[in-house]
């Protein structure tokens, strides 16, 4: 694996890569429409936790520019000392670890679901997480250089997905709002969130990037949009589908099929099927990079060569024996794991930002 | 990984390769006084080779001469003329000392081009090899020669391989001298610089590496120069032998040095930046460094204007990403994802299918390889009976085939176009990498289906982000996205748009000034006040 400071990324390619970061939980086997009551109400969950993240991002990449060069890791170390540092540094490789997991659970039930149910699930997570492995080992410009490659062919696939089912919409369907009040929301906020703090890979990334004074700037504009596009597309499966929300399993995959402009543009599915193997294999491989950098960085390893094919296989097992299927998944994330990573992810920034400001004494911009 | 442990196998299946300093060079051979030594030791050095000329002259003072060359490779009247002509003049009947009659030869009597001096019998060798006319004067230990090479080569003709509607006709041919001429005769600047230097151990091969000083990086002249130090052959016949000894990535299926024989790619190569590599008994020379985008491209992609230029480059990657994919694509649909056809169309397919005995997977790779089979033959074979074969081969062999039920006429038409695809793909190396990553596509469709087509080309983009040529990456600029680059990639822009060289490759430098967009007279700014 390169790592190093040789190895950097322009403020596109980190676009590019949190937008995979993004992408896949949203097109894939999505677990909010469990929680919510009322699915007309689900668009607001996204919104609402689109803003949260953008003042997590914010902060996250203030306390990047704070420490110029430096990663999360090697911040808290200065910040809170080097035995906590360790401590975070490796809660969050497992992080990073289980958000893998998930990810390439998510995509081999999504394979299952939508087309191929006799291949057993192992055999796409298998083959993905050994290739996202070899990228990951690449290095991060070779991570980095191929969303940026797929970036502008995956958003045009996703505008499709939102401007061609206009048609079918049927505003009827967003109304009643919220009749069951904010708070039956909340849940589905929180789960929402949860996926949004995917984004603290942010904390590694910010060390590589060419231009560093300008995160904040692009992340934050970044996030906004994302935080737009995916509302959007949430509102558009409410209008479309309508109460069945909650029952489909696979939204995006049945939206997808539902498009058909004349008698000649139709099969976009195809191309969602695309989308999802080429984002879910960046986000794969940009986690598994972020495990091994949290092991590196914790316990400052100078051979590292072979631990991404060692994630990768772990990672595979690991898929396998967290989850037993695709309902279990999604509970998990659900309950457990969206108030575990929060509170964790939170609470991170929260006492970093905290002892920043008694270390160093506040904005010094 | 992989690539590291087939390196390791390959290294242990060398058979006594042994490291050797490629710098050694052999110790001189001291020249004899006695011109018969001379000649024996020539005589012996070639085995008495019949094309070995040595002949013992006399001056007029009766010191001997001796003049050698190789019969074939001189020009008779430039020897005659100026060399055996010289020597013999009776009227510089006062050279009787060994050092005045080597000197006055040397600078006022042998009236070649130029004349060289040397105490190594070994270079006087080497330098007949190149058509060279060697001189040693009796009682000397040195020896002159003085190059009287006779050019003897193919016209300068339009290249074979690589026709176009509109652009210059004149192609490169094997000859080094022939063809740097022929790039300064488009490029009448002083900087355009040629760095000669010779390869093969035994061939002595001579390789030109050109580039536009201003232009080009240092760095990647510098790479160049590390490189063709570092080639340790004995021989080179090919630019297609240094290209496997000089490029980046020597185990990736994709090329990373471009093969042309059009001079004018390759003056715009230079344009650009790039550096030319001229391989004296080939027409292809090598440019580098390029990206993949450079093989989508055409010359005439430049000449005809710029709307077709961009039309037809959406084309020809349309095309390439067809020779890739369709078979493969016919495979995984046939076999898994029926639902994605129209049903009229899958009931069509469904009955051709009927009866035959493979499953899509092996008929396809059956048909590809067929193909393939039909395509070399059609290489090899005489003209006079490659069509016969190519008629008995796709139409008598491939009717036959789906009359006998073992393939479908579906599948037919599917490899056709596939055929039809790769040879649209203007960059030839690069439709033979289509080629060869076309039969593990059809199978990973064959088993997985639309998830094994799509891993495979995720794999194939994490392998061309991963590649470089000379230090530029090889998906520039889309990955890593350079705005500038981006006018002369899928797009051509029109030529008063191409304001900058390659951002990544060249160096800075103005190729088109602000306010070159030709305007009616109208519009056009009054004569003298500069545009901005």
């Amino acid at each position: 694996m390169k790592t190093g400071a040789r190895e950097q990324i322009s403020p596109y390619q980190l676009i590019a890569l949190l937008f995979f970061v993004r992408l896949a939980p949203r097109t894939l086997v999505c677990p909010t429409t469990m929680t919510v009551p009322r699915t007309q109400d689900l668009w607001l969950a996204d919104a609402v936790s689109a803003m949260l993240t953008v003042g997590f991002v914010f902060t996250l990449s203030r306390l990047g520019q704070r420490h110029p060069g430096r990663s999360i890791i090697q911040y808290t170390e200065d910040l809170l000392g080097r035995p906590v540092g360790m401590l975070i540094g490796m809660l969050l490789a497992g992080y990073f670890f289980f958000v893998a997991a998930y990810t390439a659970r998510m995509l081999g039930e999504a394979f299952n679901m939508s087309i191929m149910p006799f291949t057993p699930n192992l055999v796409f997570i298998g083959a993905l997480t050994l290739l996202a492995a070899n990228a990951a080992r690449s290095g991060l410009e070779v991570v980095a250089r191929t969303g940026e490659f797929l970036f502008p062919l995956i958003l045009i696939v996703l505008l499709l997905l939102l401007v061609l089912p206009l048609g079918q919409v049927d505003s009827t369907r967003f109304l009643p709002l919220l009749r069951d009040g904010l708070v039956r929301v909340i849940p589905a906020t929180s789960i929402e969130f949860m996926f949004y703090l995917e984004f603290m890979v942010l904390g590694l990334l910010i060390p590589h990037l060419r231009a560093p004074e300008k995160v904040t700037r692009f992340t934050v504009l970044f996030t906004a949009a994302n935080g737009l596009m995916m509302t959007a597309m949430c509102l558009i499966m409410v209008g479309v589908f309508g109460p069945t929300l909650d029952a489909l399993g696979l939204q995006a995959f049945l939206l997808a099929r539902m498009i058909r402009v004349g008698e000649f543009f139709e099969r976009v599915e195809a191309l969602l099927l695309a989308s999802w193997v080429l984002s879910t294999g960046v986000k794969i491989a940009l986690m598994i990079w972020a495990f091994c950098t949290c092991l590196r960085q914790t316990f400052s390893l100078h051979r590292w060569r072979h631990l991404p094919y060692a994630a990768a296989a772990l990672l595979i097992a690991c898929s396998q024996l967290f989850f037993a299927d695709v309902v279990s998944m999604a509970r998990l994330l659900a309950e457990p794991w969206t108030v575990t990573s929060v509170t964790f992810i939170l609470s991170l920034t929260a006492l970093l930002w905290i002892a920043q400001l008694v270390r160093g004494g506040g904005d010094t911009d | 990984m992989l690539m590291k442990i087939l390196e390791k196998i390959i290294s242990r299946m060398a058979p006594g390769h042994k490291s050797q300093d490629p710098h050694q060079k052999r110790e001189p051979v001291p020249i004899c006084p006695d011109p018969r030594n001379n000649e024996a030791y020539i005589l012996k050095a070639y085995g008495n080779s019949g094309d070995v000329v040595v002949r013992r002259l006399k001056l007029a003072s009766g010191l001997e001469v001796l003049v050698a060359h190789i019969d074939g490779l001189v020009d008779h009247r430039i020897l005659s003329a100026n060399i055996v002509a010289r020597i013999t003049d009776e009227s510089d009947v006062g050279l009787r000392s060994p050092g005045e009659a080597h000197r006055v030869l040397k600078d006022r009597l042998l009236t070649a081009c130029q004349v060289w001096e040397t105490d190594d019998m070994t270079e006087l060798l080497r330098a007949m090899t190149w058509g060279s006319c060697i001189v040693i004067i009796e009682g000397r230990s040195t020896g002159l020669y003085s190059n009287v090479v006779e050019h003897k080569e193919r016209a300068v003709e339009e290249p074979g391989t690589e026709a176009s509607i509109r652009g210059s006709k004149e192609g490169f041919n094997e000859n080094l001298r022939t063809n740097t001429s022929l790039l300064r005769r488009r490029v009448r600047d002083p900087r355009l610089w040629i760095e000669e230097r010779s390869l093969g151990n035994l061939s002595r091969t001579r390789v030109a590496l050109i580039y536009i000083k201003t232009l080009v990086r240092e760095e990647v002249v510098q790479e160049i120069r590390s490189r063709l130090d570092g080639v340790e052959i004995d021989s080179i016949q090919e630019s297609g032998q240094l290209e496997e000894l000089i490029e980046d990535a020597p185990y990736s299926p994709f090329p990373t040095v471009l093969r042309s024989e059009r001079l004018d790619r390759a003056v715009g190569a230079l344009f650009e930046g790039r550096a030319v590599l001229i391989i004296d008994g080939t027409p292809f020379v090598l440019l580098a460094p390029i990206t993949f985008f450079t093989f989508l491209s055409a010359a005439e992609d430049y000449f005809e204007r710029w709307h077709a230029g961009t039309v037809l480059r959406g084309f020809r990657l349309a095309v390439f990403i067809t020779s890739l994919i369709l078979p493969s694509l016919y495979v995984a649909i046939t076999t898994f994802h029926q639902e994605l056809l129209p049903t009229i169309l899958l009931v069509r397919l469904a009955a051709q299918r009927e009866g035959v005995p493979f499953p899509a997977a092996v008929e396809a790779v059956l048909m590809e390889a067929f193909f393939e089979v039909l395509r070399e033959a059609g290489v090899r074979l005489p003209r006079i009976v490659g069509p016969a074969i190519s008629i008995v081969g796709v139409l008598i062999l491939g009717e036959t085939a789906v009359q006998a039920g073992l393939v479908s006429s579906a599948l037919i038409i599917v490899v056709a176009m596939t055929a039809i695809a790769s040879f649209a793909t203007p960059g030839f190396s690069l439709a033979i990498s289509a080629r060869l990553l076309r039969f593990p596509l059809v199978l990973l469709a064959g088993t997985l289906g639309l998830f094994g087509i799509y891993w495979g080309l995720f794999a194939l983009l994490i392998h061309l982000v991963s590649l470089r040529s000379l230090g530029v990456p090889y998906l520039e600029p889309m990955a890593p996205t350079v705005l500038s680059g981006l006018k002369d990639t899928l797009v051509r822009a029109p030529w008063w748009k191409m304001d900058a060289q390659p951002e990544l490759i060249a160096q800075d430098e103005e190729r088109v000034p602000p306010g070159a967009r030709p305007e009616p007279p109208g519009k056009r700014p009054p004569e003298g006040e500069k545009k901005t």
